[in-house]
């Protein structure tokens, strides 16, 4: 008993080990070209301020009146599953080879509203980071987006692709 | 017996190894899906998110290979109840998250499935654990 338990300390020890180590070393980069290597100080988490957030209700008479580019943040799957009326997608995991797709059909000035879902989802932040980056002002997060939407009855699609 | 045993090895090491392979290549999306947990101090996330995808590889690795291979199997199945408090609370509570068990091979809302399987492989490692020889 007394060796299995030293024999699975010893091993999470050497495994705690070599993970630092390749941590340490390691220098590759994922597809969006961040590298792979994580800081052991895990960094703050993203704060809205109040101008980030669009209201549901305004985001609704912003859909009514066509004076917004709505934007899925989340996969792929989820989008097709169900998603925001002329909602387009632009997954964040995949913002570097999809955003040509809607690149097109916004300029700087575009309002743009962007959304996921569950509160804690943070895809959308990322996705208004990421756009703004590229000089686009006017972009907003619908907290919780999908599920207020659908929840308030609003027009919903499902399929992959927008029409 | 021991057909059975070695069978069971390299499902569960085999698990194991991919799930860890997955998150070593993408630590950030696993930091990420843990903090969705909502479990820990947000200081932690990087730390557990560099260092436990080794400890799986490192666990089933050794499992499959049958060195030290109770004591692999005996960290599995500690690994297997820390999971499966963390997504039964997640589910409790209702969280809309992702599993983060095999980074975006698997992707969709955390359930009941992510549940049954990681109850099977406790199962799986817990016998290892005690039916094993070393």
């Amino acid at each position: 008993m007394r060796r299995l338990l030293l024999h699975a300390l010893l091993i999470i020890v050497a495994c705690l080990l070599l993970g630092a180590v390749v941590n340490a070393v390691r220098f590759d980069k994922d597809r969006a070209g961040k590298p792979r290597r994580l800081s052991w100080v895990t960094p703050p988490a993203a704060k809205f301020s109040a101008t980030d957030i669009v209201a549901l209700e305004e985001a609704e008479r912003l859909w009514n009146e066509g004076g917004a580019f709505f934007l899925d943040a989340r996969a792929p799957a989820d989008f097709a599953a169900g998603h925001i009326a002329q909602a387009h997608s632009l997954p964040v995991e995949d913002f570097t080879s999809r955003y040509g797709e809607v690149a097109g059909l916004l300029t700087p000035a575009s309002v743009i509203i962007v959304y996921c879902d569950g509160e804690q989802c943070d895809l959308s932040h990322q996705l208004m980071g990421r756009l703004r980056e590229l000089g686009h002002q006017h972009v907003r997060v619908l907290l919780n987006g999908w599920t207020v939407w659908k929840t308030a009855g609003l027009p919903t699609e499902t399929g992959a692709k927008t029409p | 017996m021991r057909l059975l045993n070695f069978l069971l090895r390299l499902v569960v090491g085999g698990v194991f190894v991919f799930a860890a392979v997955i998150k070593i290549f993408d630590p950030l999306a696993f930091a990420a899906d843990i903090g969705n947990y909502r479990l820990m101090p947000r200081e932690l996330l990087h730390p557990v998110a560099i260092l436990l995808p080794w400890v799986e590889l490192g666990a089933g690795l050794l499992l499959v290979l049958g060195f030290w291979r109770r004591a692999s199997a005996l960290i599995i199945t500690v690994l297997c109840v820390v999971f499966l408090v963390a997504i039964g609370q997640a589910l409790a509570r209702g969280l809309d998250i992702h599993c983060g068990c095999f980074g975006t091979v698997a992707a969709g809302r955390v359930g009941l499935r992510n549940l049954l399987i990681d109850g099977a492989l406790l199962v799986m490692a817990g016998w290892l654990t005690w039916k094993q020889k070393e």
